[in-house]
């Protein structure tokens, strides 16, 4: 393996540098300490630990994209600050995360992870802001749970903390259509 | 001498972190703080952006700063942690020198520190809190995180300014299950859980945060969290400008302390 991560990979390259290309962190450095997992939040709820992920990669096993554990990361980023090695791993389970949507390699355990995470960004793609209770109501409807958590609602208009959605922000909805990256010097 | 912020409030406080919003403001009102909300203001993407469309987090964190820009060459705040962090990686993509800071950071400045001793009106003696930092505003690690990421001491010194006493919380900085709260309730309570009933068994009479997602899934999850864990009874769970609002001698409603699922009772002699 290089030490270096490659600065571009293709669909045809081994898992490690394609991932490595997406999330501009080297696996290889990674020496299984365990140290991820051990401060990790969710290692305990998922399929396998996160330093096991880790190590999927490093093999180029495609396993790792059919694994659940990088749908409950939450991005706590406490891996990270821990890692000896300075590997961001939330990074690398963000770009899993990508691979496996856009390969439809996601397991079926991860489905309502998975919806969560669509349902939200493209609501937030067509308003520009995200209003909470049209998530919920999107989520439902995507998962084919209309009722879901739907106790909860009376509580929080009760509160004040459930409003109608105000209006778009038509620039954001703009840039998040057009995605233009600037050019680079 | 007033200090002038771009404020970034964020979707939350519009909705369910409504209460977060009302308390900054409010106690800005009191500390001199003059909050220009930044026009037209987008969502920060907050982690499902990043984590499966980092186009789109980049869109956005490049809209936000571009915003945040219109209100003059004045430091960014918000009161929501990943909007915190959010920010923070935008304008390290856009390798911007914007500041962005966290209401904590703003409250922990040294002439700021001075103001709001100053300002307590009710000091919040003997009222024990177990101070929560949760994910986002100590980490990711760097200069420009809230404080150190494995040992802050931000939130518990400002505690300590309103007379309170911060007691010895050991899951400060463990994760509160943060945004698998729709798609994985059961994970959540039990991460929630933990933390509310080692808070309560240490003595704690109230949590505080600063995070709209760590004070949903503390609150108004609360009781399943317990349930989860085997745990009972209730533990209030304020944000940090509510607690410091009390002690500036504020009302309960002007902090929004009646939107708690967990009736938050009066800390201090009114």
């Amino acid at each position: 393996m290089s030490h270096t991560p490659p600065a571009g990979a293709t669909a045809a390259s081994p898992l490690h540098e394609r991932i490595a290309a997406a999330s501009g962190e080297n696996p290889a450095r990674c020496y299984q300490c365990g140290r991820c997992s051990a401060g990790c939040p969710v290692a305990d709820e998922g399929d396998c630990q996160p330093h096991q992920v880790l190590r999927l990669v490093q093999l180029d096993d495609e396993a790792a994209l059919h694994a659940l554990q990088p749908w409950l990361c939450v991005s706590c980023n406490t891996c990270a600050t821990r890692c000896p090695q300075q590997v961001d791993l939330s990074a690398i389970m963000d770009a899993l995360r990508v691979e496996a949507i856009e390969r439809g390699t996601a397991p079926a355990a991860a489905r309502e992870v998975v919806a969560f995470n669509q349902v939200f960004v493209e609501r937030v793609a067509a308003r520009g802001r995200l209003n909470e209770g049209e998530l919920g109501a999107h989520f439902n409807l995507r998962v084919h749970a209309p009722f879901k958590n739907l106790t909860a609602l009376p509580g929080m208009l009760v509160r004040g903390k459930m409003r109608p959605p105000g209006g778009s922000i038509a620039g954001a909805v703009e840039a998040m259509r057009t995605r233009k990256e600037p050019q680079q010097p | 001498m007033s200090t002038r912020l771009a404020y970034f409030p964020g979707c939350s406080q519009h909705g369910t972190g409504r209460e977060f919003d009302e308390s900054i403001r409010a106690i800005a009102g009191r500390l001199d703080l003059q909050l220009d909300e930044i026009p037209e203001w987008a969502c920060c993407g907050a982690t499902p952006a990043h984590a499966i469309d980092p186009a789109a987090d980049r869109a956005l964190g490049r809209w936000n700063l571009g915003q945040a820009a219109k209100c003059g060459d004045v430091p960014v705040m918000t009161g929501c942690a990943s909007c915190f962090a959010r920010l923070r990686s935008a304008r390290a993509h856009a390798g911007s020198d914007q500041r962005i800071l966290h209401i904590a950071q703003v409250l922990g400045e040294p002439a700021m520190r001075e103001r709001l001793k100053a300002a307590v009106v009710r000091p919040l003696t003997g009222v024990k809190v177990a101070c929560y930092y949760g994910c986002l505003l100590t980490r990711p690690a760097g200069p420009d995180a809230i404080d150190d990421a494995e040992n802050p001491r931000l939130l518990e010194d400002l505690a300590g300014l309103l007379g309170a006493t911060a007691i010895d919380f050991p899951l400060r900085l463990d994760c509160c299950g943060a945004s698998l709260a729709l798609a994985r309730p059961d994970i959540v309570h039990r991460r929630s859980g933990r933390l509310l009933a080692m808070a309560q068994a240490r003595g704690a009479q109230a949590l505080v945060v600063a995070c709209p997602l760590c004070h949903s899934n503390l609150d108004f999850q609360q009781v399943a969290a317990m349930q989860a864990v085997g745990a009972q009874g209730e533990i209030p769970v304020l944000y940090l400008t509510q607690l410091v609002g009390l002690a500036l001698g504020l009302e309960a409603r002007q902090l929004g302390l009646q939107r708690h699922f967990v009736d938050v009772p009066a800390l201090v002699g009114a």
